[in-house]
């Protein structure tokens, strides 16, 4: 038996990835021009990261499993109609049905015409790690098809303050998880500890992404990151027995 | 006759800001075009009701949510200016 403290570990086979930054202009969106006109313009940003890297890495799978992870979701959105509700205005119905943490899950779901089930996590900081892990035990749970991961963030609107702004630039990130028989470009050693040091600054998605970024497939990667009392590791399977770095 | 011809237009714009329908103009809708439905401008339920809070907030309109006349009222450009002048007449 492990309690809990002595950790969690799984695997995550990495088909395939995609990421959409705004690196430079802070305030910019990306290119959702695959969408039909009637359902990209009730589009946020958030959606539009989601959808876009989604799109990248699964537009040639007719049904995928999806899980969508975000530490805020579209905040934006909800603040606008908080501001409303405070200011006695009508509510838009349009922002009310796309404020949910689901609402890019359906929006894929829609867009595909893809009834594969959706799943959406958000836990704070922890949003990527946890998402990653529903991603994992989906998979484990029935290895026959893939599982999409999309972790999408941006900063939260300044009423909130310093820390919930502190996300990085606004970013997605896509992962597929690679079904039994299909060979993945590289799979990762998951672990989850207590760790009681301080949080680390960058996201753990970022932190992920920059492990991820400039690698070829099957090359070797590894990282940790630490954040609300919890060390998460990941590192190419075969790494911790020494046979690189 | 001009007063409706501008309430048209005013309508149209109206649809065109509260829907984010950004690659329509106004002479994109047809007066008599069906909004709603895949053969007019292709509005859905949720429009319908974006529609119904843009209307209220700008002409102060009172709908019913249950009301068997919303449909028709909401059929194209020229039954809701129909609607909207009839209210303000009536005011």
């Amino acid at each position: 038996m492990h309690s809990q403290t002595e950790g969690l570990r799984w695997r995550a086979p990495i088909a395939r990835w995609a990421a959409w930054e705004a690196r430079v202009d802070a305030a910019a969106a990306p290119d959702v021009g695959f969408i039909e006109p009637m359902l990209r313009r009730r589009l946020g940003r958030l959606a539009k990261m989601a959808l876009r890297v989604a799109h990248d890495c699964a537009q040639d799978l007719p049904r995928v499993r999806f899980v969508f992870a975000s530490r805020h979701g579209d905040l934006t959105r909800t603040t606008a109609l908080l501001d409303d509700l405070a200011a006695g205005e009508a509510l838009s119905p349009t922002a009310f049905s796309l404020s949910v943490l689901n609402a890019s899950a359906g929006l894929f779901s829609i867009l595909r015409n893809d009834t594969a089930p959706a799943t959406a996590v958000a836990a704070a900081r922890s949003s990527f790690g946890f998402g990653l892990l529903e991603a994992a035990t989906q998979l484990a749970d029935d290895p026959g098809t893939p599982v999409l991961l999309v972790y999408a963030d941006e900063p939260a609107p300044a009423v909130y303050g310093e820390d919930a702004a502190n996300t990085g630039p606004a970013h997605a990130l896509a992962l597929l998880l690679a079904a039994d028989g299909a060979e993945p470009a590289r799979t990762l050693d998951c672990r989850l500890e207590s760790c009681a040091a301080a949080s680390d600054e960058e996201p753990h998605s970022l932190a992920f992404l920059r492990s991820l970024e400039g690698t070829q497939a099957g090359e070797r990667i590894g990282g940790a990151w630490v954040g609300e009392g919890r060390r998460w590791r990941w590192a190419s399977n075969g790494n911790e027995s020494g046979t690189t770095r | 006759m001009d007063a409706l011809n501008t309430l048209r237009l005013e309508i149209k714009r109206l649809i065109i800001a509260a829907l984010d329908l950004e690659d329509t103009t106004p002479d994109d809708i047809a007066d008599d075009a069906p909004l709603f439905g895949d053969e007019g401008l292709g509005l859905d339920s949720i429009d319908a009701l974006e529609l119904g809070v843009a209307l209220r907030k700008k002409y102060q309109l009172q709908l019913e949510a249950n009301d068997a006349g919303n449909r028709q009222h909401f059929r194209s450009v020229n039954s809701l200016a129909a609607l909207v002048s009839s209210r303000a007449q009536a005011a």
